[in-house]
């Protein structure tokens, strides 16, 4: 499964080209403080972004061109830090890794990320921002982008901490970037609490492999290198805690799975997530995005994830839990871009139970499925939002379907998005029958239920937004229409997209069926750089009730939701009074303010009277810098009283000491 | 048991202790008593000495170590004389032992 | 018997000094000093100089008699010993300096010192008698003798001389 990599220039371009734009930016707005014009920041950052495409493609192009099974490229081209020398040599370098499964991450959030560029332009076109805050939203909208395409092709686990960071600050950065609102203000701190939390578990599980790896006389730190050492990890039961048995490899799996579920914002983090709807509309996706790269963390480290039964199931149980938990609370929501986030948790939480069963292919292609339905879904919202001037609730939505037609049918498509319903049944098939210790039928009906209740809510959000009646206030009911082509363009080609993702079938069930050769191509593609459990292959027939299964959640969730939000709906709204309490609190947009209570209370209490009056006011302020002036200051003042005034004394003294040091010197 | 090392040291210590007298103090009297004082430690360090000698050595050794200890007293003591002189001349126009006061070259 | 003979006298020379060198009053500096060099006076005659030990003992008995009167003459006319501009250094400090610097000096000076350590031997019969050394005075040192009866001579005259009323007109 190690492929020796070949080397290749055009992969630092594709990380490097936005973070140098961003930093161009944000040298102009920080140091310089001349905002440049809004052409040319657009052009900047929007050539960055194409550019970075451009070699991503590339990169992919010669990648595939490559013999099978011998599909790496790699780009060292720098070198970060060294220690030691010979056995016990560590070294890191800014080298770069562009294997299958790094590709494909990286090619998707490159393409998704041009795409919402370009819709940016659009979106910002009318705004009546300022040229700085203009600058500032493409400064940390190329860091995003930068960080992300840094942590997916890092070569080493310490770089590929250097993009988590990176995309946790441009993200709170983000999320907080109408800072003078001050619920805007709070979202953005704790999701960078939560983010810099997160991320503390993941240096946690980097440190816990370098100690396997020095412990058991490793040098290599580069992760091509590590995968036998993983493997051996993960053979390895090691501590024995108060009659537990703990695995290193356990351990460590637990460590980078909370920080691959935070950064994926599933349970119970999913909160700051939610809060990436204050950020600016086109970046909305882009955030999502960063949901990828939790589960790229999870699928690089496969062979940790394969190790225990107990990480298995806690992986597999937090996506079952999440997807159910988001299709509840998308289905409370009133405001429209929460929905679509919670929608889009919930769809990304199944990639979590593949990862937990072990389906790691298949994981990866509803991630990239997802991915594209949901940048799709929220830069539809996006244009709903814009055209309707800033209203995000969908209680003052309605019969938008004449208005904005082809935003209507976008929006459609991504909800119903038949290729994600492909990727899902294989997922939830290897929930059911694969060898892994977390598949079970229980997981199999949890993520079906979850499934359904996914589909009413998208249903719902179509239905509540674009059909019925109008239900905007009189002064919205103006001529607002489609947005023109270079708008919608990106939205037209992420909607053909959503569709051509049929073609990507996770496993050979439906190519059979369907008489087409290799249509599990992707995940054939990933498939050797990940760990593989060997799924016991069901049986045609012993498939198919699975797959009636799925496809019935997907008509039963259609249905539900075209009864309950449209043709009954005000019969339902009549019963579902009592749930109002219940509906308040799942809407509540004071995301994650419980978390002040539990973990800022303590913390600033600490902060407060140990660091602040203690440390600061005691130790630092009293004796160490007044105590060191006043130190001085005697010294000073007394010691020039005695030497300076020229005394007979004084002078003597020192010519005694002059004829000891000789007498010293001679003597001695 | 030979005393020659202990007392070799005291002489030692008598000639810093006068040392620092000299340097230390401010009254003219007592810089004299500081010199008065290193050279009595001299001059135990001189009779230690023939004493060591003469034990070894038996009647060839001599004397001579008490012969310039003789000298040193004498010495010692026309040094204070004119000393003294000087030190009445100056305070007979200064009205004082400060040796602070002692920065003109007359009198 | 002479070795607590000889730490006796070690400890009075060390009080002695200890009390007089950073002592204030002029009066005991001098007192303390009389008391250190009559002890050393002692130390003297317990090494045999009976004869230098005597000289040594009138040396310092008038010493001290003559410092004494320069002490209550000079010094009693004003008053104490008026203090000096301002203070500038604690006693302290001088103290510890001194005392730093003066075993400091002691140390470097210990590295000279040679090792005549054993057993005590007595040196022969007459030692430091006045015999020998009038002997010694008059046929080896006489030059020496009559020139030191010049200095004295010079010192005398020069010190009425110069403490004289008459010297400075």
């Amino acid at each position: 499964m190690v492929v020796e990599p070949v080397p290749s220039i055009s992969i630092r371009w594709i990380p490097a080209l936005p973070l140098m734009i961003a930093l161009l930016h944000g040298v102009m707005l920080i140091v310089i403080r001349r905002p440049l014009s809004r052409n040319i920041v657009t052009s900047f950052s929007c050539g960055a972004a194409l550019f970075s495409f451009a070699a991503a493609a590339f990169a992919l192009a010669e990648l595939i061109a490559l013999p099978e099974g011998s599909r790496a490229l790699s780009d060292e081209f720098a070198n970060w830090f060294g220690l030691g020398a010979g056995a016990d040599l560590f070294s890191a370098d800014f080298s770069f890794r562009f294997d299958t499964l790094s590709g494909t991450f990286s090619f998707t959030i490159a393409f998704v990320a041009l795409l919402v560029h370009l819709s940016s332009v659009g979106f910002t076109r009318e705004d009546r921002r300022s040229k700085a805050e203009l600058e500032r939203f493409y400064c940390l909208l190329g860091l995003l982008l930068g960080s992300a395409q840094v942590l997916v092709l890092a070569d080493s686990l310490l770089l590929l901490f250097v993009g988590f960071q990176g995309m946790t600050i441009a993200s709170s950065l983000l999320i907080a970037f109408n800072y003078e609102d001050a619920p805007c203000a709070d979202a953005g701190r704790r999701a960078l609490g939560l983010g810099v939390a997160t991320d503390a578990f993941a240096l946690a599980g980097i440190l816990g492999v370098f100690w396997y790896l020095t412990d058991a006389g490793a040098t290599a730190v580069r992760i091509q290198d590590l995968e036998p050492w993983l493997k051996e990890m993960a053979g390895r039961e090691l501590l024995q805690i108060a009659g537990i048995e703990l695995s290193v490899a356990g351990g460590v799996g637990l460590c980078f799975f909370v920080a691959a579920a935070g950064r994926a914002a599933q349970l119970p983090m999913h909160f700051w997530l939610l809060a990436g709807a204050r950020a600016p509309i086109p970046a909305a996706p882009l955030i999502v995005l960063s949901s990828v790269t939790g589960i790229y963390l999870c699928c690089r480290l496969s062979t940790i994830f394969l190790a225990g039964s107990e990480l298995s199931l806690i992986v597999a149980w937090t996506g079952a839990a999440t997807a159910l938990f988001a299709a509840v609370l998308a289905l409370a929501q009133r405001n429209l871009l929460r929905c679509v986030i919670a929608c889009g948790i919930g769809q990304m939480a199944f990639s979590f139970i593949g990862i937990g069963v072990g389906a790691f292919s298949a994981a990866v292609t509803n991630t990239v499925q997802v991915t594209i339905a949901q940048s799709l879904l929220l830069l539809g919202a996006g244009v709903v939002v814009h055209g309707l001037n800033g209203e995000e609730s969908m209680r003052r939505m309605g019969g938008l379907r004449a208005r904005l037609p082809a935003t209507h049918v976008v929006m459609l498509i991504g909800a119903i998005a038949p290729a994600i319903l492909l990727a899902r049944e294989d997922l939830l098939h290897a929930a059911h029958s694969g060898d892994s210790p977390a598949a079970g039928s229980a997981l199999f009906v949890c993520g079906l239920a979850a499934s359904s209740l996914l589909y009413v809510a998208l249903f719902r959000m179509v239905i509540r937004t674009f059909w019925g009646g109008i239900r905007s206030p009189l002064s919205f009911r103006g001529h607002f229409a489609d947005p023109p082509l270079w708008v919608m363009g990106p939205l037209y080609c992420l909607a053909f997209l959503t569709i051509l993702g049929l073609a990507l079938d996770p496993s050979q069930f439906w190519g059979d069926r369907v008489g087409v050769e290799n249509s599990n191509s992707l995940s054939h593609f990933i498939g050797s750089a990940v760990a593989t459990l060997p799924m016991a292959t069901a049986e045609a027939p012993d498939r198919w009730p699975l797959v009636w299964a799925s496809i019935l959640s997907l008509f039963l969730g259609l249905t539900v939701g075209y009864l309950a939000y449209s043709r009954f709906a005000p019969f339902f709204k009549r019963r579902d009074e009592k749930l109002r309490p219940l509906r308040e609190a799942l809407a509540s947009e004071r995301d994650g303010a419980k978390l002040d209570t539990w973990l800022g209370r303590p913390v600033v209490a600490f902060s407060r009277h140990t660091l602040e009056r203690g440390i600061e006011r005691g130790l630092i302020d009293s004796v160490l810098i007044r105590g060191l002036s006043s130190t001085l200051r005697v010294i000073g003042r007394q010691g020039s009283k005695i030497s300076q005034p020229g005394l007979t004394q004084v002078q003597l003294l020192g010519t005694l000491a002059g004829i000891i040091a000789i007498l010293w010197i001679l003597v001695g | 048991m030979s005393f020659s090392q202990p007392l070799l040291a005291l002489s030692m210590g008598i000639f810093v202790f006068g040392i620092l007298c000299v340097i230390l103090r401010r009254s003219l009297l007592a810089i004299f008593v500081g010199i008065e004082l290193m050279l009595a430690a001299g001059n135990l360090a001189l009779i230690i000495s023939n004493h060591h000698w003469a034990a070894l050595e038996g009647d060839d050794a001599g004397l001579h170590g008490q012969v310039f200890v003789l000298m040193v007293v004498i010495v010692s003591l026309a040094q204070l004389a004119l000393g003294l002189g000087m030190l009445v001349a100056f305070h007979r126009h200064r009205s004082s032992l400060d040796v602070a006061d002692v920065n003109l070259l007359r009198w | 018997m002479s070795a607590i003979l000889i730490a006796l006298v070690i400890v009075v020379i060390l009080a002695g000094l200890a009390a007089g060198v950073p002592g204030r009053s002029s009066t005991g500096g001098v007192l303390a000093f009389g008391i250190t060099l009559c002890a050393l006076s002692g130390v003297f005659v317990i090494f045999g100089a009976h004869f230098v030990a005597v000289a040594q003992l009138i040396a310092t008995l008038s010493l001290t008699l003559v410092l004494f009167l320069f002490v209550s003459m000079l010094e009693g006319r004003r008053g104490a010993q008026a203090p000096g501009p301002e203070r500038l250094h604690s006693r302290l400090g001088l103290v510890l300096v001194g005392g730093g610097l003066g075993l400091g000096l002691l140390a470097a000076l210990t590295g000279v010192l040679p090792s005549w350590g054993g057993p005590a031997v007595d040196p022969p019969a007459g030692f430091g008698g006045y015999r020998e050394l009038a002997g010694l005075l008059f046929e080896e040192y006489s030059l020496l003798v009559a020139a030191l009866g010049f200095l004295l001579l010079a010192a005398l005259v020069g010190a009425g001389l110069v403490s004289g009323r008459g010297a400075d007109r």
